[in-house]
């Protein structure tokens, strides 16, 4: 069983950038008994924001806490869906503009049916149970925390 | 309408049970006094000191020394109505830490004229020492001051004083007269995202005994705060209830998460 070792950092600097894809896909060419990925990749989207738009995400973490908090998405995903291979999770830290990535996860298996459904319970957990926050930067120049009234 | 109110901190004397100088205590990032200054600071046009003690000068603030030496807080008290400029007067006793500026504006909020003073009824309690005064309190307050009638809980009944029930026992109202009433540690606080951005750090060394008195702290300093589901963490664990602190701990105050 090939996953992500417990001392990579999950946090990346910066937009999640294709070779990190590929990096994967060639690195699970070797795991003969692997039989399908499924790839979630978050990307930014130019929101609106009354008259003006969103151009780029700044993202900053209890970062200690964060990569613990994987570790254990990870772990409970593994025992939850016995049947897959392997999991990777990678989140963005600071600045990724519109159109680039802040998250991408990937997991593993021997066939189609258990990579589909973990995928979407790894997921959503990293949404709601990583301590991530972003501020949105606007066209024109402002810029506003997500998920909080403003104030 | 009530208009401006002068805040006053009774600072008191020494302590004989507590074996030291209360209003010098740690907690939050400063001293119970600067603490009490803190909270009262928002809520009144101007904060004073009550203390005969010289250590409890504060640059920027008048100090007005007891109206009579070792008549308790009822001496502070009658010194703060000479001297005040306004009609309103809240006072608040340095050490009742866990009394935060909701509970404050409260007492402002319920004055009306019709009343001479607005306290808390905590359980059969009245809090004499966390509460407005008006200045018409003052002549019948220097009366019982000249008849050595220093019990404060007998003032206030003796007043036209509007009263707040709340539960026996509100924790809130927990006053600190022993070294055991303390048990404040110090803890390293974490601010994250806006919280960072508003309260203005990001990672400092504080004291608290309990998680209770540090959300306390965040609504008085910043009150958008409470009508936010914000988390807190122990030691990375996040909390579901309040729970005691140790000496050491790294306790982070989270907004709500955003990530993805």
């Amino acid at each position: 069983m090939e996953t992500q070792s417990p001392k990579t950092k999950s946090l990346i600097s910066g937009p999640i950038t294709p070779d990190r894809l590929a990096e994967l896909m060639a690195k699970h060419q070797s795991e003969t008994g692997t039989g399908a990925h499924c790839v979630f990749l978050g990307q930014i989207r130019a929101d609106r924001a009354g008259e003006h738009a969103v151009v780029s995400i700044t993202y900053s973490a209890y970062e200690a806490m964060a990569e613990q908090v994987i570790r254990d998405i990870r772990a409970a995903a593994l025992a939850k869906f016995p049947d897959l291979h392997a999991v990777h999770i990678y989140h963005s830290l600071g600045n990724v503009k519109v159109g680039e990535a802040s998250i991408l996860v990937t997991v593993s298996s021997a066939h189609r049916k258990p990579v589909f459904s973990s995928l979407e319970w790894i997921v959503d957990e990293c949404k709601h149970r990583l301590p991530i926050w972003k501020q949105e930067h606007l066209n024109d120049g402002s810029h506003r925390w997500v998920g909080e009234k403003p104030g | 309408m009530m208009g401006p109110v002068t805040g006053w901190v009774l600072a008191g004397g020494g302590s004989r049970r507590m074996g030291r100088d209360k209003a010098q205590l740690a907690w939050a990032d400063r001293t119970l006094l600067d603490w009490a200054i803190q909270r009262l600071r928002p809520i009144c046009a101007s904060v004073q000191i009550l203390s005969s003690d010289s250590a409890h000068a504060r640059p920027g603030i008048a100090r007005v020394p007891d109206a009579r030496a070792d008549s308790g807080p009822l001496g502070g008290l009658v010194a703060g109505l000479r001297a005040s400029p306004t009609a309103w007067n809240l006072f608040l006793a340095v050490d009742m830490p866990r009394v935060g500026g909701a509970a404050l504006r409260r007492l402002l909020a319920e004055a009306s004229g019709e009343c001479t003073a607005v306290a808390y009824l905590v359980g059969e309690q009245p809090q004499p020492l966390v509460a407005l005064y008006h200045r018409r309190a003052q002549v019948a307050l220097e009366a019982a001051l000249a008849a050595g009638q220093w019990r404060m809980q007998d003032r206030l009944h003796a007043l036209k004083t509007k009263l707040i029930p709340l539960m026996q026992d509100h924790p809130d109202f927990s006053n600190v007269n022993r070294p055991e009433d303390y048990p404040a540690v110090p803890v390293r606080v974490l601010l994250f995202a806006s919280f960072r951005e508003r309260i203005g750090f990001s990672d400092r060394e504080m004291v608290f005994p309990d998680t209770a008195a540090l959300r306390n702290w965040l609504i008085t300093v910043h009150p958008p705060a409470e009508s936010m589901p914000y988390r807190i963490a122990v030691n990375q664990e996040i909390v579901a209830e309040d729970i005691a602190l140790q000496a050491g701990d790294v306790v982070a105050v989270m907004p709500p998460f955003a990530g993805g």
